[in-house]
């Protein structure tokens, strides 16, 4: 009997418990149907992973704000092409009628294609040091280094020149814990 | 048999276990190093996917001893991840010590790694910057200004203590108590801001206006703020140039300014310092000199709460005399009502009433004894 579909995904995803990723491997090992499936599943998986990355830095707050003024210009300009004068002829109406959808569909296509610019060319390029509730991280581009403290600490936090400092006593060792980031 | 080949698996497993901590981690110290690493337990490291990038997450306490004949007072330990995040580095300070010669104590150190996946190598190498001793020398490659630091950490512990004694001493075990509850007070209340450093750029496009520092003077600073300007927008600021005068009789070759923000309702941030640079600087009396810092820093009261910034203070927060001496604040100017405000509490009064609040008045008592 061969493994549910939803099996094969949870095995090519290596989602499953030990005892049944042994049970499908071991059916796959007689199967070329399975198997051939399983390798789809991954193929897929791989695609979406790669198809999910966003553009490092996105500010999620601008982006909305120019989604929704995007929106705004598009019903102004719907509403502004709307109102036909009554003389018109019928194939003016009609179009008319049509100049909001299209409207509409540009709108949609430019937001899909138009990324605005992004405030911070420079700085994201460079190092950024952060301190916020979490901890204190040094990023360079997608990567980063982050010195955490314990959540429930009181801590406090500085800057200094290049560098970013976070104090609080560590509840275990009775310590008080000077952590720094640097962009030196 | 079957009892062998259980502890080789559990042996195998525990090893596939431990290994992502032990693979990525390399630490260093110089082989005379007064302190030596006695063990190092990684506890819950581990590494996970994220989409295309890899997160390890690294919880260690190394356990250290001191194998000098001196107490140890503080150490730095440099967190380096050269694969990860190439310019730049980390560190861990356990300041306000008093480990005696042949005694152990654990530092501990938590990080988070986000980096793309593949490389190989050790990601992260811990290696000793410094430590200082109780006669205030100092031993290590000192790349991270540890020897000043942890020097500035440890006056303020000695000035704290001695203040301490002497509550003790002229208002009794009521005032003692009274002095803690006011710096555990302080601690709880002290407003945080967040705040993001970048050394180019800055993010956001409102218009920037030059804004003039207020300075607080202090009676018995060495050095007198004469004028100071940075440059702002919103939350923003960046470009401070501060100008002091050297008003002692020796040559100073570091200083820092303390730097205070005010925003729109009048409340007031400690937001850090600007330094001196580091190297080059020998203001003699008399003399004139000005710090300058190409950073732009943003502070936020929260996220997404941004902080708009409306006045600035500075105030000399400490100096370093070409001898090597230290100047820093004395108990009497960090009662200006402002400063108070302010200041969080030193890393050694912060210590004092964490030990009050966990185990009471005795041991605080008998704490600052030991002193």
């Amino acid at each position: 009997m061969h493994p549910s579909e939803s099996n094969l995904a949870l095995y090519a995803g290596g989602e499953m418990r030990l005892w049944s990723r042994w049970r499908v491997a071991r059916h796959l090992e007689r199967c070329h149907q399975c198997r051939r499936q399983v390798e789809e599943f991954g193929a897929l998986r791989q695609w979406i992973r790669a198809e999910d990355q966003l553009p490092a830095g996105l500010h999620w707050g601008r982006l909305a704000g120019e989604i929704r003024a995007n929106i705004r210009v598009g019903l102004a300009a719907g509403e502004c092409v709307g109102p036909v004068p009554e003389p018109a002829a019928f194939r003016w109406r009609a179009a008319a009628v049509a100049m909001p959808v299209v409207l509409l569909v540009i709108t949609g296509w430019l937001l899909q294609s138009w990324r605005p610019p992004l405030a911070r060319p420079e700085a994201a390029r460079g190092l950024v040091l952060t301190a916020t509730a979490g901890g204190i991280e040094v990023r360079e581009g997608r990567s980063a280094l982050t010195l955490l403290y314990p959540p429930a600490a009181e801590a406090s936090q500085l800057v200094s020149g290049d560098a970013v400092r976070i104090r609080y006593v560590d509840a275990e060792t009775g310590y008080v814990t000077i952590s720094h980031v640097y962009a030196q | 048999m079957r009892n062998k080949f259980a502890v080789l698996l559990f042996a195998g497993l525990a090893a596939a276990w431990a290994q992502p901590a032990q693979r990525s981690v390399k630490v260093n110290f110089p082989a005379d190093s007064p302190v030596a690493v006695v063990s190092a337990d990684w506890g819950e490291s581990r590494e996970s996917a994220r989409g295309s990038a890899l997160v390890l997450d690294l919880h260690t306490a190394l356990s250290l001893r001191n194998s000098s004949p001196r107490r140890v007072r503080g150490i730095t330990l440099m967190v380096r991840a050269q694969a990860v995040t190439p310019g730049g580095k980390a560190s861990v300070t356990v300041p306000s010590l008093d480990v005696r010669p042949g005694e152990t104590f654990p530092v501990r150190i938590d990080l988070r790694l986000l980096r793309p996946q593949g490389g190989a190598g050790p990601l992260v190498e811990i290696e000793l910057d410094g430590v200082l001793f109780d006669d205030l020398s100092f031993f290590g490659a000192n790349r991270l200004n540890s020897r000043r630091l942890m020097s500035v950490w440890e006056l303020e512990a000695r000035r704290d203590r001695r203040h301490y004694k002497s509550i003790l001493e002229a208002r009794g075990l009521e005032g003692l108590q009274q002095e803690i509850l006011g710096a555990l007070a302080r601690v709880a209340d002290h407003p945080r801001l967040d705040v993001q450093v970048s050394r180019r750029g800055r993010a956001t496009a409102v218009r920037e206006q030059e804004r003039q520092f207020a300075f607080l003077q202090l009676p018995d600073s060495p050095l007198e703020p004469v004028s100071g300007a940075a440059r702002v927008a919103g939350s923003e600021a960046w470009d401070p140039r501060i100008e002091v005068l050297n008003r002692s009789s020796r040559p100073i070759r570091y200083f820092e300014i303390g730097w205070i923000l005010r925003d729109r309702e009048g409340r007031e941030f400690l937001a850090g310092s600007v330094p001196a640079a580091d190297t080059g600087l020998n203001l003699a009396p008399g003399q004139k000199s000005q710090v300058l810092n190409d950073a732009t820093l943003k502070f936020s009261r929260a996220p997404g709460q941004p902080l708009a910034i409306e006045g600035m203070t500075g105030f000399v927060s400490q100096a370093e005399f070409a001898d090597g001496q230290i100047w820093i604040p004395d108990r009497a100017a960090l009662s200006d009502p402002r400063l108070r405000r302010v200041l969080p509490p030193s890393a050694e009064e912060q210590r004092l009433a964490d030990l009050y609040r966990k185990k009471g008045l005795p041991a605080l008592i008998e704490e600052l004894k030991k002193f």
